[in-house]
């Protein structure tokens, strides 16, 4: 099932991108439409305010525009989409100075108190206090998340995308889903 | 497979990630330990909610901003007939590299066997055929330019 829509996914990527390749611009629009949350969401945990977050997706899918052509195929676009997006970052946060080594034992952040868990609590409630508990996680944690739950990606291109091992995505994603569970019954315990 | 070993497989066993003997192992450390099943419980509890991560949407008129700083770059140039031919060749290898050793070797046959296909270009008293014809009267009607076409008397022809 899962595997039936990351394909079907991968080709109507692969069909739009063909279609801009062969001069169609309304091509690009239909994949901005697609990833800007998605990319959004990964700039602005690089970027930091909602502002530069902004600009650096931007700056994001017009590189993706500008080498486009550069696109073989080998992977799929959405995973090439990913790895442009972490290069373009990389060396932001490179000219701005910002760049740091990101760290396996950072600490997870102080989750705002809003985090709750009601089986009450309504979806898009739920789905805010989710991202809040992501948004306190470290960085190499989040990235992972977003690939793997929002744009369903196997661990293979996940790999790929952000240049680490399958074993490396694999324990940081095994970490992320204990930290989140651990919280989560702290949270329950004080309640 | 002991348990540090285990517990780092319990994410990639819940996504359905782990293959053949790893899995196999997994699982029968598993029946064996209770510490791990419990940590799966817990990993299938973060994992769910997981799931229900939504990222943060763009800021409204996100796309029409990108547009207005795309607008002045050239899209990119539809690629040349050269271009789509690799491409093609690239996207269709296999066949492509059948097709053209037939080819080759549909070629090599024939010239080796001298029988190259001509149509039918006879009129009375001529016809056309190649160079396996060896009536002396062939010399009288070569024509320049065709090097593998002859022509001969039908009527004298030794083929």
């Amino acid at each position: 099932m899962e595997n039936t829509e990351a394909k079907e996914s991968a080709e109507r990527d692969a069909a739009l991108v063909r279609r801009f390749l062969a001069g169609d611009e309304e091509a690009f629009s239909s994949l901005v439409a697609l990833y800007q949350d998605g990319i959004y969401q990964f700039a602005l945990w690089h970027g930091g305010a909602t502002r530069e977050a902004e600009d650096l997706a931007q700056e994001i899918f017009i590189e993706a525009f500008k080498s486009m052509k550069n696109f073989r195929g080998e992977s799929s676009f959405k995973t090439w989409l990913y790895g442009l997006a972490r290069n373009v970052c990389l060396y932001r946060a490179r000219k701005n100075g910002s760049g740091r080594m990101l760290q396996e034992n950072e600490e997870f952040a102080e989750v705002p108190d809003t985090f709750n868990h009601c089986a009450e609590m309504e979806r898009e409630e739920e789905m805010q206090s989710v991202r809040e508990a992501v948004n306190g996680m470290p960085q190499i944690y989040r990235e992972i998340i977003l690939l793997r739950e929002w744009e369903n990606m196997s661990y293979e291109e996940i790999a790929q995308a952000l240049a680490i091992p399958v074993g490396t995505v694999r324990s940081r994603l095994h970490n992320a889903t204990l930290l989140l569970a651990k919280h989560l019954r702290a949270q329950e315990a004080l309640a | 497979m002991n348990c540090s070993s285990a517990e780092n497989k319990l994410r990639a066993y819940l996504d359905n990630e782990l293959r053949g003997s790893e899995k196999g192992e997994f699982i029968v450390h598993l029946a064996r330990c209770k510490e791990c099943t419990r940590k799966l419980d817990m990993a299938g509890e973060g994992t769910a909610l997981l799931r229900k991560f939504r990222p943060q949407r763009a800021p409204e008129g996100f796309s029409k901003r990108l547009a207005t700083r795309i607008g002045g770059m050239a899209a990119p140039a539809k690629p040349s007939l050269f271009e789509r031919l690799s491409e093609s060749f690239r996207e269709h290898r296999t066949p492509a590299l059948v097709g053209a050793c037939a080819l080759l070797l549909a070629a090599g046959l024939s010239a080796i066997s001298g029988r190259i296909y001509q149509p039918n270009t006879a009129k009375p008293g001529i016809h056309a055929h190649n160079m396996d014809c060896k009536n002396p009267a062939d010399t009288t009607y070569n024509r320049p330019g065709l090097v593998d076409n002859f022509y001969c008397d039908a009527t004298t022809c030794s083929k």
